[in-house]
């Protein structure tokens, strides 16, 4: 063996088997609580400690010193996660998240705390300014033969320029991707930024657009951010009214005459009531509820007429207006004749704005709304198929709440105070987000956001801010669950633990300490509890043995061994 | 014996070692006379009109009406090329039109969904799963499809998807190989780790039957065929240009996978950005271009990459078919864009389709033949053309397992029997 392997055979023979203990009958022994709602195929793992489950679905995983300090913070399970969640949704309660800020601010991410008007001066109007200027140069390239960089061909030249011009454009979204990362690892917050990640997958926007990402940043920090605790109708028009989402589903260009229903469509679809209310392409007077002024669902009709209400919600841009970039209601292009959405009547000649107001009025009130949300919230914080019961619950508090500042902080709490939630293990795994951050918490990596690491973790297939439709990326099992997921995720354990990624440190000392005068049966079960919270289930721990007491296996071993409980079916599950 | 396999590979498969129950699998060696489909989703809503644009009559006449912007003319060097005495086909489909009169290539005009629905994500998922009637179906066709033939994926790969995440056509079935790239279907690390390491995550994830567990049995069976298979030597046909982009690679992808003679049954190819509701461009300018463009090259690089003029030619075994979810409204929208739609087209690619053709009854276009009064109907449902697939190319009956609620089946009579 080398002598640069971080584990060495005598030290499993120094550890001997006296001290080891067989993990089975820890498993055995312990009582198999009820699940709920079992889905076909789903773990049969047993119920770990509320601390595991909670911190896996309200963070983005535990370090080892979490599962003690959640013990602590009261005498019985139902104290300690109370307590748990009121200190996460009370930030103040949290200090200052010191250690989070100090790694952001080290990235030296110069765009974050730009405001809007910074944001478009330097990254949209600079950028269209290079690129007028770069095209002159060029084409004064071919009027003069001058080359100005000599011995570049025009062509050449022109991609130079363009990459400049895009690099511009893309700053914003490629340093907010590296300051969520940092956010998830180090933030205090962690079940803020759980939701954060949640609200930018309901209202998703694919960032990585010349057009979008300069916006993305205020979208992230004074739309998605400011309301993922607050309100749903104050976040809703938030949401419309964001350069970001006008552009991204064409609002921008919506306007009287000849409507453009991308967004009134997607936000009927994705944003409030859900395609599990949509009734299809029949006449929207046939729909029941539509005689009253509540139609019970939705049909192209109330698309059609929500199109209608949004014209001439727009960017202040170009050449009629001072190009601002900043959200702009252009009346010319408003549509002022009545509308009929969901059954009510909005009358001709509105003011300026309130067509579009009462059309997210008339969404945020209605149950479809509530159930939909709810139902999406419920599947990331407790299960695949939350039951019926748990969704009504949560949306009765979400309606009871439409006008409260912290309607979302309510209906969170509704589920996660649920018997469901404390009852439910094995019906979700991590998606590739939470499983990487979740790995990089539990060793408590040293992390540093760079290209190799971004481009293994793009293979996993949930780039941040990178899916292209604006439904999200998926939250089923059914979608994550398959060969390219899996494998890229034990490629990217490897490529940490084994091949070394630029930016990760894993403390090495951490590795060979664990081993100091163990056997490999206690080591596996010290990392169980170190990284899992848990015994490591009896399919994995002996996996694990037989390949850390595998002597052809080189240098690396004990790396290898606990990349393999990271790669292991116990540390998807969640 | 497997399509893909010729029997030397067979034989060399078998003295690896490495498929233990591969004797046992009575459904991977009887399969002797099955097709390989290739199923390629246009997602978004391709635009069908602009893809076939009329080129006579009183529907052409209300085709430049409508698209007073969009339309594809009819003269220029932007023209549209001509199929028939009715249609035509787009100007940066020029690989298209070649295998059309090759007769390789069929298309089927106002084909698709016939379901109520303009919300992509639902019409993907009611075409998806087969059941145009019922969202709430708990498999995909494809998956059903893949349980009558008993594919349970010991030692080859029956289904793969090309596209990173498996699409609701595959729903429920655990044995698909979702992938990206063949070169890295490996661990990372020396030698001895990696195979250590996969034998520790083999003794994990076939222990238990969950989901999970499935998935990984699924990409550890995958690990071991694909490296039998020496992914690292390119078995591209020299000259065959694949187009850069994401259709491109994929086809690409796929062709080195069923060179690689994995046992592939089926394959989902998904393309995106055919959401065009602004800008969609006029003639061989911009967006709906590019993505035509992309397609129509990627295709045909395919198909000839395939066709080695061989007796052996994998392209004699291989059915592709290309669908969206719907096609586009027939009125351009004030931003040069289309909205929403719903008939659509489809098309038809390989060595046995009776090619040269354009099939489909025609709705027309004058508003009372439309959808709503707006747009293209579906004269010809989607699950029409893939049963006589089914049932010619992958001989396969069990249609009403595949299609459940489908009936009146008839033969468009677009292709050959095996």
């Amino acid at each position: 063996m080398k002598k640069k392997g971080l584990f060495s055979r005598r030290a499993f023979v120094k550890g001997g088997l006296a001290t080891s203990f067989s993990p089975a009958v820890a498993a055995i022994a312990r009582p198999l609580r009820k699940l709920a709602s079992l889905d076909q195929g789903d773990s049969l793992d047993p119920l770990p400690d509320l601390g595991v489950i909670a911190l896996n679905r309200l963070t983005f995983g535990p370090r080892p010193e979490d599962f003690g300090k959640f013990k602590k913070l009261g005498k019985t399970d139902i104290r300690r996660l109370q307590a748990f969640v009121e200190m996460q949704l009370e930030p103040g309660r949290l200090g200052g998240d010191s250690i989070c800020e100090g790694k952001v601010k080290e990235a030296g991410l110069s765009t974050l705390n730009k405001n809007f008007t910074q944001l478009w001066a330097d990254h949209v109007v600079a950028a269209d300014v290079l690129r007028e200027t770069e095209k002159e140069k060029i084409s004064s390239m071919a009027d003069s033969g001058d080359t100005p960089r000599p011995g570049l061909a025009k062509t050449e030249l022109a991609k130079i320029e363009k990459g400049n011009e895009n690099q511009l454009r893309l700053e914003p979204i490629t340093q907010l991707e590296n300051a969520t990362w940092i956010r998830a690892i180090y933030s205090d917050r962690q079940l803020f930024e759980v939701l954060v990640n949640f609200w930018h997958d309901h209202f998703s926007i694919f960032g990585w657009e010349g057009k979008i990402s300069p916006l993305f940043i205020h979208y992230d920090r004074d739309v998605i951010r400011k309301h993922a605790l607050g309100n749903f109708r104050e976040m809703l028009e938030d949401v419309a009214r964001s350069p970001a989402m006008l552009v991204y589903l064409d609002n921008a260009l919506n306007q009287s005459g000849n409507p453009n229903e991308n967004y009134a469509r997607e936000l009927f679809e994705l944003h409030t009531l859900g395609a599990e209310n949509y009734l299809g392409t029949q006449d929207r007077k046939t729909v029941a509820g539509f005689g009253t002024g509540q139609s019970i669902g939705y049909v192209d009709g109330d698309v059609y007429e929500a199109a209608r209400g949004f014209t001439g919600w727009r960017l202040d841009q170009g050449k009629d207006s001072k190009n601002t970039g900043q959200f702009d209601y252009f009346e010319q292009w408003h549509d002022r004749f009545q509308k009929i959405v969901l059954g009510h009547p909005l009358v001709e000649y509105q003011p300026p704005l309130k067509d579009g107001k009462d059309i997210l009025d008339l969404l945020t009130k209605h149950p479809g709304t509530a159930r939909y949300v709810c139902r999406k919230l419920c599947r990331r914080l407790v299960s695949n198929n939350p039951s019926n019961t748990l969704v009504e619950k949560a949306a009765n508090v979400f309606r009871e709440n439409l006008k409260a500042h912290d309607q979302l902080k309510q209906v969170v709490k509704t589920i996660i105070f649920s018997n469901e939630f404390r009852n439910s293990w094995g019906h979700k795994i991590k998606r590739p987000f939470e499983f990487t951050v979740g790995l990089l918490r539990a060793t408590g990596a040293d992390f540093s956001f760079s290209d190799p690491f971004k481009n293994n973790f793009e293979k996993t297939g949930q780039r941040l801010f990178q899916w292209r439709t604006p439904d999200g990326y998926p939250d089923f099992h059914e979608k994550w669950a398959n060969t390219n997921s899996l494998l890229e995720r034990w490629r990217l354990t490897d490529q940490i633990f084994l091949g070394g990624l630029p930016g990760i440190k894993i403390d090495a000392d951490l590795i060979r300490q664990n081993i100091k005068g163990m056997s490999p049966e206690n080591l596996i079960s010290y990392w169980g509890h170190q990284y899992l919270g848990r015994e490591v289930s009896i399919e994995t721990f002996n996996a694990i043995i037989t390949f850390l007491k595998d002597d052809k296996i080189g240098g690396k071993k004990v790396a290898g061994a606990l990349a393999l409980l990271f790669m292991s079916p116990d540390f998807q599950w969640s | 014996m497997n399509s893909s396999l010729t029997r030397k590979n067979f034989l060399s498969l078998i003295g690896t070692g490495i498929f233990p129950t591969f004797f046992g699998n009575i459904a991977f060696a009887d399969n002797s006379n099955r097709d390989i489909l290739i199923y390629v989703f246009l997602r978004g809503g391709c635009d069908a009109l602009n893809f076939l644009p009329p080129l006579s009559g009183e529907d052409r006449k209300v085709y430049e009406e409508e698209r007073p912007n969009l339309k594809i003319s009819l003269t220029g060097s932007d023209a549209l090329i001509p199929l028939d005495s009715r249609f035509g086909l787009h100007p940066s489909a020029k690989p298209l039109a070649e295998l059309f009169q090759e007769k390789k290539l069929a298309f089927v005009h106002a084909a698709g969904l016939t379901a109520n629905t303009r919300s992509h994500f639902e019409a993907q998922s009611l075409v998806e799963l087969g059941t145009p009637d019922k969202k709430t179906t708990g498999s995909g066709w494809i998956a059903r499809y893949l349980e009558t033939i008993d594919a349970n994926g010991d030692g080859y790969l029956p289904a793969v998807s090309l596209g990173g995440l498996n699409p609701a056509s595959l729903l429920s079935f655990s044995h698909a190989l979702s992938l990206n790239d063949p070169k890295r279907m490996n661990l990372v690390g020396d030698k001895s780790i990696q195979g250590a390491q996969r034998a520790a995550l083999k003794s994990m994830y076939r222990s238990k039957n969950s989901w999970l567990h499935k998935a990984g049995q699924s990409a550890l069976n995958a690990l071991d065929l694909v490296e039998s298979r020496d992914p690292n030597t390119d078995l591209i046909r020299p000259g065959i240009e694949y187009p850069k982009g994401e259709i491109g690679n994929r086809l690409k992808i796929l062709s080195q996978l069923l060179k690689m003679g994995l046992g592939i049954q089926i394959a989902t190819v998904d393309m995106g950005g055919w959401d065009t509701h602004k800008y969609q461009g006029v003639g061989t300018e911009g967006t709906y271009a590019k993505q035509v463009e992309q397609l129509s090259s990627a295709l045909h690089a395919l198909y000839s990459d395939l066709n080695d003029s061989t007796p052996n030619a994998i392209s004699k075994k291989v059915t592709i078919v290309v669908m969206t979810e719907f096609g586009r409204r027939l009125r351009e929208n004030a931003n040069r864009g289309t909205d929403h739609g719903h008939g659509g087209m489809m098309m038809i690619l390989g060595d046995h389709v009776r090619g040269g053709k354009v099939y489909g009854k025609w709705p027309g276009l004058h508003t009372d033949q439309l959808y709503e009064r707006a747009d293209l109907a579906v004269s010809t449902d989607f699950r029409q053309v893939l049963t006589e697939v089914i049932i010619k190319r992958l001989k396969n009956n069990r249609i009403a397992t595949i299609f459940p609620s489908y009936s009146n089946y008839s033969a468009l009579n677009l292709i050959d029997s095996i």
